[in-house]
């Protein structure tokens, strides 16, 4: 348990103040056989799967996605009653923990596919794994503590305004995005003023620096990981930099496109 | 680059071995010049900034802008010192052994010691490299097994002097 505890403290230090080392692939020679190939995949996927409960699992206990009303089907009931003395209770926060878990797997899918995509387009690949390893490590970190302040910023208070900037942003973006492929679609609430960027409180002046900080971890990490893990040049590093900034935008064009479509 | 398995050892453990000196080819302290300079950058450049910063308290648009500006000026220039300052405080506490049958990097601190050794035998690629500071102070890195759990020798006075050394028992094995 110590044992386990030193191991999260090193990676926490690692995370903050040595980025490079905790995206580095540890025993890259175990990828040489096809049978090292298969444990690390295993290996990366248990972390993976630790490290997103470690987040959705507080979030859900703090309130985020835990939603009151729902009750548990029959066969989860029959099968849990034996367990526990309020199936429902745990339905609900079974529910809200896959709920708050789904948004990151999904966002690390698609940087996972943008990160190893560029690193191929630029031919540079040293293996579908040293891609896995560095997305895992670094959306495990950074992009779940955007994600964590996210979360907090909709749930605390005394930090209207702050929210505010930040949906406006991502509002902002999507337009940007609706504007460029000429789409006749719209988000809930329409299109959002200009972007207020005062009266701000200090408390929101915090987690956003610490917002952007995240950011900038997270795709110097992803960077480090192409230079370390792939070898790659500075050159090359930064194209896949900015593939990933281009990630997301994609990633809006072909859901407003397909929205435009099925419409 | 060859790939092979490289059969380096790491340990943590606490240190209680005597090394024989006979085994000892050279023993090699790094120089902590070039992080001394790069934490003077660092610290000089934060300074600067952040004043900047304070005195205008405008300069990003609004005193709010600038406020997260500061921030986050502020909370990377501490990671930086801090990341500088363990570095320097592990090089203090490094030194490079080259044996007659291995290369080894070994570190004690907080009453624990580290240990990372790479037989002659084993060693599948070397490289020698100056950064734009290491140059212009005559320092270098040597790096053994690049991708292959390597080895990193940092900061070497008179490197070319150590690399040479290396690279001969390397390819006369």
């Amino acid at each position: 348990m110590i044992r386990r505890g030193g191991a999260v403290l090193k990676g926490l230090f690692d995370a903050v103040i040595r980025p490079s080392k905790f995206v580095k692939i540890r025993q890259a020679t175990y990828l040489r056989s096809r049978l090292g190939l298969v444990v690390q995949f295993v290996k990366l996927s248990w972390v993976f799967l630790t490290n997103l409960l470690l987040y959705a699992v507080p979030l859900t206990l703090a309130g985020v996605g835990f939603t009151s009303a729902a009750t548990a089907p029959n066969w989860f009931e029959t099968s849990a009653q034996s367990l526990v003395r309020s199936p429902d209770v745990l339905w609900r926060l079974l529910v809200g923990t896959t709920q708050n878990s789904a948004f990151l797997t999904v966002a690390t899918g698609v940087v996972l596919l943008a990160y190893h995509s560029s690193i191929l387009f630029v031919l540079s690949s040293r293996g579908f794994l040293r891609s896995f390893y560095t997305v895992v490590y670094a959306t495990s970190a950074y992009l779940a503590t955007i994600f964590t302040g996210v979360m907090y910023l909709s749930t605390a208070s005394g930090v209207d305004r702050a929210q505010t900037l930040i949906i406006d942003v991502q509002k902002t973006v999507f337009y940007a995005v609706i504007d460029a492929v000429d789409a006749d679609v719209g988000l809930p609430g329409g299109r959002p003023d200009e972007l207020v960027l005062s009266g701000l409180s200090p408390k929101g002046e915090f987690i956003i620096g610490l917002l952007i900080v995240a950011a900038l971890y997270f795709i110097y990490s992803l960077y480090l990981g192409a230079r370390i893990n792939h070898e790659m040049s500075r050159l090359k590093g930064l194209v896949v930099v900015v593939a990933i900034a281009l990630a997301p935008v994609a990633y809006i064009a072909a859901s407003v496109l397909y929205n435009t479509a099925v419409a | 680059m060859t790939e092979t398995t490289t059969a380096e050892t790491e340990s943590t453990q606490s240190h209680t071995d005597s090394e024989q000196d006979d085994d000892i080819l050279r023993r090699v302290q790094p120089t902590t010049k070039p992080v001394l300079i790069r934490l003077g950058l660092v610290v000089l450049a934060a300074i600067a900034v952040i004043g900047v910063l304070f005195t205008n308290p405008t300069l990003l648009g609004n005193r709010d802008v600038t406020n997260v500006g500061l921030l986050i000026v502020q909370l990377l220039a501490a990671i930086a010192i801090v990341r500088l300052l363990v570095r320097l405080l592990v090089l203090r506490r490094t030194e490079y052994l080259i044996k007659t049958d291995a290369v080894s990097r070994r570190y004690a601190l907080f009453l624990r010691t580290n240990e990372r050794q790479v037989p002659f035998n084993l060693i599948r690629s070397h490289e020698f490299n100056q950064s734009r500071v290491e140059s212009l102070l005559s320092h270098g890195t040597i790096t053994l097994n690049q991708g292959l759990g390597d080895l990193k020798l940092w900061n070497i006075a008179n490197p070319q002097e150590v690399y040479d050394v290396i690279r001969d028992r390397a390819e006369n094995r």
